[in-house]
């Protein structure tokens, strides 16, 4: 099938996935190195005249100490990966379309991959642990958006197993 | 599948090979394949009519039941 609303879809997956693996590179530099020891990246430091700047949005709490530093930015790294690895099923998905194979138990899989990486990114953001002084503090905040594309993935699965049964059935219809 | 294609034992009655019969019914020979060992999940009337004519025989001589 030779849609170019698939190709642009496919195209614009692929620059968000270069898109979130900047961030990781970001993050990285920005939280990660500083927190092992490496100075502060002056883009953190002050707005200024300065081109490129990142401010974020509880940098107090962030950069209090290292233990903050550190979680934020692996749970951002962690995540970022789960939304790359969600995009490369994504993408997969969507070629399978192109080339009329979407109802295969590949793209079932898929659809479970997604619904399964949700959930995890879901359990990841359930919990926001932060330390001041010498206690530490767990907040529970409810990303239900991860939860929802999980629930929606999951039942596109169902859908498309019921798809690949009719189809496998008009294939063996002699 | 209790429903039993017999097609084979026609096929050899009417000393009829795969590659002939395939071409007479106008199906592929893989599809016929799939319909004499028993994997095909149903059978178009128009196939039937096609085989029972090719065959010359009735559509009970081609199927079977079996409990």
């Amino acid at each position: 099938m030779n849609n170019k609303y698939l190709k642009t879809a496919i195209v614009l997956a692929r620059l968000m996935q270069l898109g979130y693996g900047a961030l990781i590179v970001l993050f990285a530099y920005l939280l990660l190195i500083p927190a092992l020891g490496g100075a502060i990246p002056p883009e953190l430091q002050d707005a200024g005249n300065k081109f490129f700047y990142v401010e974020f949005s509880n940098a107090r709490e962030i950069f209090s100490n290292t233990f903050n530093m550190v979680f934020y930015s692996l749970r951002a790294i962690l995540l970022i990966v789960l939304f790359i690895l969600s995009l490369e099923s994504l993408i997969r998905i969507i070629r399978s379309v192109k080339t009329i194979n979407a109802f295969k138990q590949e793209t079932i899989r898929q659809f479970s991959r997604i619904g399964f990486l949700m959930l995890i990114c879901f359990i990841i953001t359930l919990f926001d642990m932060s330390t001041e002084g010498n206690g530490y503090t767990i907040t529970l905040s409810l990303e239900i958006q991860y939860l929802l594309f999980a629930f929606l993935s999951w039942i596109l699965a169902e859908v498309f197993k019921e798809g690949n049964r009719l189809w496998e059935e008009s294939q063996l219809t002699i | 599948m209790p429903i039993i294609v017999n097609l084979d034992v026609m096929m050899a009655k009417r000393k009829m090979r795969s590659k002939d019969l395939a071409v007479k019914i106008g199906v592929t020979e893989a599809n016929l394949s799939i319909l004499k060992t028993g994997k095909a999940k149903a059978v178009r009337f128009s196939t039937l009519e096609a085989l029972c004519e090719a065959l010359d025989c009735q559509p009970g001589d081609l199927l079977e039941y079996q409990e």
